[in-house]
């Protein structure tokens, strides 16, 4: 880990507090004088702050879903190919069907949320349902290749993509939701090892 | 949890982890002897990251124990390989918390160090688990 930038942080830190009307020091003396007819103002203020976050995590929320969405069709496409993989390949596979429940938007959300269990056979066919966006990164018409260790590889190129768009999407991430992604991103870089390591591993 | 207190937290596992390697590399065999040592030089390295990063933030580094009680008995290779995959649980863990604590650079970086503590954990135990780090969701 090489020396952080700390001036940095603490300058974010500090403009992430005003923004949330903890430490306002620059404004203190005009929230001092315009006390009483600011108020209201500043009351909206904070809540369509709020909402516009709120909105954020909602939308990061279901572009994370569906970045781990594709990946799992990526899955079905390699083991409704090679059915033989599928010892090596369903437990990482209802791993990452974990990770797309975990990362999509909570039940409670204002907007209908997405589905956040395995894709339907629709949206694994490269089709999206009416009215849903694609997932970001298309799960280009999936070919699948002929030989399984092709197959591995490719799964494997599409776990670390995966894998890397999590951990870019954390550095903006609210911070309980950055973790997750983290682990998310993390057990990626597992998977890809996985996919890619000698078949029984090297042994303990 | 502040930023300096998860950066605390993780050179406190470090230390561990540094002092558990030790134990690994003595009892891991020669098959797992190359795995041993590159997670001891791994773990110093984010050891002394840490310290600089607490000093940056206007710390005092935690020190290192001078002992440190194993979390199950050690008596043989198989058993350094299970101490091995727990150090880096552990290790992930806290890097977990100081990705959610942090922002910027170093938050980036937490996560690094994660995904790498989570990839030396599956080299250990064979196989991963769903959520490295989150000892809630595991």
């Amino acid at each position: 880990m090489g020396r952080t930038d700390t001036t940095r942080r603490r300058a974010l830190a500090t403009s992430g507090a005003a923004t949330a009307g903890l430490v306002a020091l620059p404004g203190l003396s005009l929230l001092l004088t315009g006390c009483s007819a600011d108020d209201g103002a500043d009351a909206a203020r904070d809540r369509a702050a709020a909402a516009r976050a709120a909105a954020a995590e909602t939308a990061l929320r279901r572009r994370s879903a569906a970045v781990s969405g594709g990946l799992l069709a990526r899955y079905d496409a390699v083991l409704a190919a090679h059915p033989p993989l599928a010892a090596r390949l369903n437990p990482l596979r209802a791993a990452v069907a974990e990770h797309v429940a975990a990362l999509g938007p909570v039940a409670a959300a204002s907007e209908a949320p997405a589905p956040a269990g395995p894709p339907s056979p629709a949206r694994a066919t490269g089709t999206p349902p009416p009215g849903s966006r694609p997932p970001e990164p298309a799960p280009a018409a999936t070919t699948v290749p002929a030989a399984p260790e092709a197959a591995l590889t490719g799964l494997a190129d599409a776990v670390r993509r995966a894998s890397d768009a999590h951990a870019a999407a954390l550095t903006d991430a609210p911070p309980e939701y950055a973790r997750l992604l983290a682990s998310v991103a993390a057990a990626g870089a597992v998977h890809a090892y996985l996919l890619t390591a000698p078949a029984e591993g090297n042994g303990s | 949890m502040s930023v300096l207190e998860a950066v605390q937290a993780a050179l406190a596992a470090e230390h561990a982890a540094v002092y558990g390697y030790g134990v690994v590399g003595g009892r891991a065999g020669a098959a797992r002897r190359t795995d041993a040592a590159a997670g001891l030089a791994a773990h110093r390295a984010r050891r002394d990251a840490l310290e600089r990063t607490v000093r940056d933030l206007g710390g005092t580094p935690v020190a290192s124990a001078p002992a440190y009680a194993l979390p199950f008995p050690v008596p043989d290779a198989a058993g350094a390989v299970r101490l091995g995959a727990e150090l880096e649980d552990r290790v992930a863990g806290v890097y977990a918390d100081l990705v959610r604590a942090a922002g910027g650079a170093l938050r980036r970086e937490a996560a690094v160090a994660l995904r790498e503590a989570a990839v030396r954990s599956a080299r250990w135990r064979g196989g991963g688990v769903a959520f490295p780090g989150l000892a809630e969701r595991r």
